[in-house]
């Protein structure tokens, strides 16, 4: 059906309203957004899924697909829907990465083959988790960092939409990805070696 | 405080990130006397920035996927239980594949003798949900309803005892399609051939009104005997108003379980499906069958970019394609690299023979297939068949008919076809073109998408005014016609422009198109042609391009692009002021431009500025050229020397510095010469030519380069005639008259070579009367006249040629009249005189005009007194 095609029209009103400058609206919008995204999860982990299709890459798909329907919005409302996105996208990953974490600790150490033949470590969970809260430490000392950073990592935005959501220039998406990426190694690094 | 350290660490960090990296700790040593701590802190940060690895550097699907394999049950058990269980008839025998809604298995019919074996597909346990079912169904009953030698048959459908829907069906026992082609090594016809069975499979399922949706190589097998088979309609959907709604839910879900590769843009965005979608997955199948490459010359992208790549990307021609190297279509990382050579291999041939078979109807048969829009594709799989079948004939095929220029070129010359439905042509055309502005604005996309719609408009617009205008232009009573063409893309403009508001997407648009329609005017009521005031009216466009840019810059002083974009407006105002002989306020307008440039990289320095800065330069010099003050020009190209020299100083294997330092020299040299400086402009142009030298010594094909050293060698071999130094002047003229036969011989149909030829001509006619060897001049002078000539008859409107024309035929007077011929001298210096007096009427204030007509008219009044004009006596 048309109407399970496009975005519910709440959210699009509030999204509309947002941009116009109605600031109330975000509020309203947060929730819902996560709420639609969030029932697609559940659909996704109820296994009434395919056996191929992998659940948080269906998820991601799903908010990049959403993305591009969204390009239809007025410019000014598409940059905030990057960030909402992107905020949501992390919040997602990480509950994701927390519910499987709990029950993977102490699992087996295999290492993860996956179509593009990339290894990861299994420990991704836990990274991720690390990476979370080490996000969370920087957004204390430079909140545009870590906007940088979710931006690009959770959101997937190019350095060139990075900057227009932030209203810098590329190059000051470049540097603040450069010195964050950096920030946040170091920091995943030290708590590691602390908590072991 | 703990803010203010934080800032002195990020630059201390930034700026050490700039040092070389032995200079490093010296740098930063000296930068933290005060605070050794934040030293040792910098460092540390640098050493992780020089990490690689962690999730931080991975695409975050990868991250999923790794989410996934984790949490992933494994259904090893599941299927193990399976094997050996009878259903019905069948015996199971082994698991053949995970399918959309469940698993595939091999079965054998138990009570047949001959072992019968076929595919039996059942809903994965667990997965009994109505949904699954009712989706599984839905297969089945699309399945049923089909019987085409290409489309796995279906058998027979049913329950097993605990209530689990299955089929059975034609078990295909082959190789997707791409493998199979290139096991096989099949040539491009053989792979043709092979796509026509599944073009047949697909108008098969259409007429039965069934689109398929997932259409991908994995999904057509080709079976021991050569025989496509099309499989798997999991994802299909029912055309048909008929059935019932349920159904057809199920067929719309969220879910989008098509594989993204091969989806149509219309499926990305979730637009509606028709049979269209299934002829573009056919062409995505059909372009990696030909050409070994995706259409969007990827493999890792995210999602995302991948979405935008099938929305908005065009895909190269598949002639262009199999050129490529390295990226492997599928995926595979078993798949060796593809390279052009792979490729040929693959189909039996070289790359660069099937770099031919490709080009031309197979380019475009496979664009038409790929079109974004579904309404411009091919309307069914069958008329993408005829176009393949047409093709392995040898007939004319529809995608090439159905080209703008190729329909409304042939049209127009063949029919002579009425003018006012030309017209009307035209103005639907444009105002479809026009619309994708507007909806541009409308639906307020994406720059970058945006960008892209107006290439279309700029494209059909090019074809429009450059091909349509072409075709009309000798019609008699046609500008008219295309007056009203450019006027109704004005007022739609100018509508728009009302409506921008603040909107900068739209801004932009406007701008551009402003320019474009700016450059339609310029060029195609140029005076030449019989227009009136058209540069004038390009002038405004132009101007208000201009103020859109200015407005679009200064409220967004951070966005460089913007400022980019202004100083490109400022540039061509300062063009159309300087063709319309207004040559005091190009000089304005270029000097405020580099202003604006300083002012910017005393900001935000780049290579790209000062390179900006340096052109700038020359283009100043070049304009106090023209305006006849010589000692200026030196200057301005002087600075745009020191510039490009200390850049390359910065950085000596930039070629962007090279170049910078190179066009310097070049444009010195012709300063000094027009200041009379001869021997000085030598030894700069033969800096600049050994320096073109030693560039085309790295990068031979650079035609940057070769220009140059077609042009200094011929600018070397006037300033030394110039400074009577002739020792070296033949040498250097015949070298540069070869260097310029070679470029026309390689592109006849350039008229800038011709151009060029005759210049070198002219130039060492010239030498040669310098040289008193006036018989000799005249052969080279006759020479440059009839090119001049051939030049000036394909490109009326260059004012260059024109005024090099008039210098030859100047020449060739005078040496003539020193050969004692009054009438061929008076007749060459009044042909001069004419073309200077038209030149002069176009641009009044231009200096060399001038002086070069008060020559002519002077070589005329020296001519003796009783030499009348030929025809007289």
């Amino acid at each position: 059906m048309v109407a399970d095609r496009t975005p519910s029209p709440n959210i699009t009103q509030l999204l509309r309203a947002w941009g116009e400058g109605d600031q109330s609206a975000l509020a309203h919008l947060t929730p819902l957004v996560y709420q639609e995204l969030h029932s697609l999860a559940r659909r996704h982990m109820s296994r009434e899924n395919e056996g191929h299709t992998l659940q948080a890459t269906a998820l991601i798909h799903e908010v990049y697909l959403r993305l591009v329907e969204f390009e239809s919005m007025r410019w000014q409302d598409r940059a905030h829907f990057f960030a909402v996105c992107a905020r949501l996208m992390r919040r997602i990953l990480i509950d994701f990465a927390r519910s499987h974490d709990s029950l993977k600790r102490g699992g087996n150490d295999r290492k993860v083959t996956l179509e593009e033949g990339l290894m990861i470590s299994p420990d991704v969970p836990a990274q991720l988790m690390d990476l979370e809260q080490a996000l969370t430490r920087l957004a204390e000392e430079d909140p545009r960092k870590s906007s940088v950073v979710e931006l690009r990592f959770f959101g997937g935005l190019t350095v060139k939409e990075t900057a227009e959501v932030l209203k810098v220039s590329p190059d000051t998406v470049m540097r603040d990805w450069s010195m964050a990426r950096a920030w946040l190694l170091r920091e995943m690094d030290e708590r590691r070696s602390d908590a072991g | 405080m703990q803010a203010e350290r934080w800032r002195r660490l990020e630059h201390l960090y930034h700026a050490a990130m700039e040092e070389e990296e032995d200079q490093r700790a010296a740098f930063l040593e000296k930068s933290c006397v005060d605070d050794p701590s934040l030293q040792g802190e910098v460092e540390s940060l640098i050493a992780y920035a020089r990490q690689t690895g962690g999730i931080i550097d991975e695409p975050l699907e990868v991250i999923a996927a790794a989410l996934d394999q984790d949490i992933l049950p494994n259904d090893s058990d599941e299927i193990d239980r399976m094997i050996g269980r009878r259903i019905a008839q069948y015996r199971i025998v082994e698991q053949l594949g995970a399918g959309g809604m469940g698993d595939v298995y091999r079965a054998v019919r138990a009570d047949d003798e001959y072992d019968k074996h076929v595919a039996l597909k059942l809903v994965r346990a667990g997965r009994h949900s109505t949904f699954f079912v009712s989706r599984f169904r839905s297969e089945r009953q699309i399945l049923a309803g089909l019987d085409h030698p290409n489309i796995a048959r279906f058998f027979d459908g049913g329950t097993t005892d605990d209530g689990v829907p299955y089929f059975v069906m034609e078990l295909i026992e082959g190789q997707p399609i791409v493998n199979y082609c290139d096991s096989h090594r099949l040539s491009t016809t053989e792979r043709l051939k092979l796509s026509l069975q599944v073009c047949s499979a697909v108008q098969y399922a259409h007429q039965h009104l069934i689109v398929h949706r997932d259409i991908k190589p994995d999904n057509i097998l080709v079976n021991a005997e050569g025989v496509a088979k099309l499989m798997d309609f999991g994802i299909a959907k029912i055309l048909d108003a008929d059935t019932d709604a349920g159904q057809r839910d199920v067929t719309d879900t969220r879910l989008r379980a098509f594989t993204m590769g091969y989806a149509s843009p219309e499926q990305i965005k979730g637009e509606p499906i028709t049979t269209a979608s299934d002829v573009y997955s056919l062409g995505v199948v059909l372009y990696e069958l030909l050409t070994g490459h995706s259409p969007y010359r990827t493999t890792k992208r995210t999602p995302h970019e991948m979405a935008r790549a099938i929305c908005e990307t065009e895909p190269a021609k598949p002639s262009t394609a199999v050129g490529r190297s390295g990226q492997t279509a599928d995926n595979n990382p078993e798949t060796p690299t593809v390279t052009p050579e792979w490729v040929g291999n693959c189909r039996n041939t070289s790359p660069d023979k099937l770099r031919r078979t490709l080009s031309g109807d197979l380019d475009q048969i496979l664009l038409k297939a790929l079109r974004k829009e579904p309404q411009r594709r091919y309307a069914s799989a069958q008329d993408f068949a005829e176009d393949l079948r047409s093709y392995t004939l040898g007939l004319p095929v529809l995608a090439r008919r159905g080209t703008f220029s190729y329909r409304s070129g042939k049209f127009i010359k063949r029919n002579k076809f009425p003018l006012a439905t030309a017209a009307v042509f035209a103005l639907v055309v444009l105002a479809g073109a026009t619309a994708i502005v507007r909806e541009a604005r409308i639906a307020r996309i994406q720059e970058a998408r945006a960008e892209r719609r107006f290439e279309s408009l700029r494209k059909l617009t090019n074809s429009l005014l450059f091909e349509f205008h072409d075709s009309i232009e000798n019609l008699p009573g046609s500008t008219a016609a295309r007056e009203r063409v450019v006027r109704r893309a004005l007022e739609y403009l100018d509508q728009i422009a009302a409506e921008a508001h603040d909107d900068p997407a739209t801004l932009r648009d406007l701008a551009a198109a402003y320019e474009r329609l700016g450059q339609i005017q310029s060029q195609a009521f140029h005076p030449h042609t019989g227009g009136t005031g058209s540069l004038q009216e390009a002038n405004k466009l132009f101007e208000k391009a201009l103020e859109i840019r200015r407005r679009l810059a200064s409220s967004n002083p951070e966005d460089m692009s913007l400022q980019f974009d202004w100083l490109a407006s400022m540039l061509n105002v300062a063009a159309i002021y300087e063709e319309r002989g207004d040559l005091d306020r190009a000089l304005d307008l270029q000097q405020q431009r580099l202003e604006i440039e300083e002012r910017l990289a005393a900001k935000h320095d780049s290579a790209e500025l000062r390179s900006a800065i340096g052109a700038s330069l020359i283009g100043i010099g070049d304009l106090k050229i023209w305006i006849g003050d010589y000692e200026s020009a030196v200057d301005y190209m002087r600075r745009s020397l020191a510039l490009g020299q200390a850049s390359l100083d910065a950085s000596p294997h930039s070629f962007q510095a090279q170049r910078s330092v190179l066009r310097a020299h070049s444009w010195l040299g012709t300063a000094l010469k027009f200041d009379q400086k001869y021997a000085d402009a030598a030894s700069e142009t033969r800096k600049a030519l050994a320096l073109a030298e030693q560039l085309a010594a790295g990068d031979p094909n650079n035609t940057y380069v070769q220009r140059y050293i077609g042009s200094d060698t011929e600018e070397l071999c006037k300033c030394l005639a110039y400074a009577g130094l002739f020792s070296e002047v033949r040498s250097y003229c015949r070298r540069a008259i070869a260097i310029d036969e070679d470029m026309v011989k390689s592109d006849k149909d350039n008229v800038q070579a011709t151009a060029d030829l005759a210049s070198t001509n002219l130039t060492t006619g010239l030498a040669l009367y310098l040289m008193h060897s006036p018989r000799e001049a005249l052969s080279f002078l006759r020479r440059a006249d009839s090119m001049y000539l051939d030049a000036a008859s394909r490109d009326p409107d260059s004012q260059s040629n024109a005024v090099d024309h008039a210098t030859s035929l100047i020449y060739s007077g005078r040496v003539e009249a020193d050969l004692h011929r009054p009438e061929l001298a008076r007749q060459d210096l009044e042909r001069a005189r004419e073309i200077l007096e038209q030149l002069v009427a176009l641009s009044p204030k231009n200096r060399y005009f001038l002086n070069t007509l008060e020559e002519a008219r002077a070589a005329i009044k020296a001519l003796p007194h009783d030499t009348a004009p030929i025809g007289v006596h």
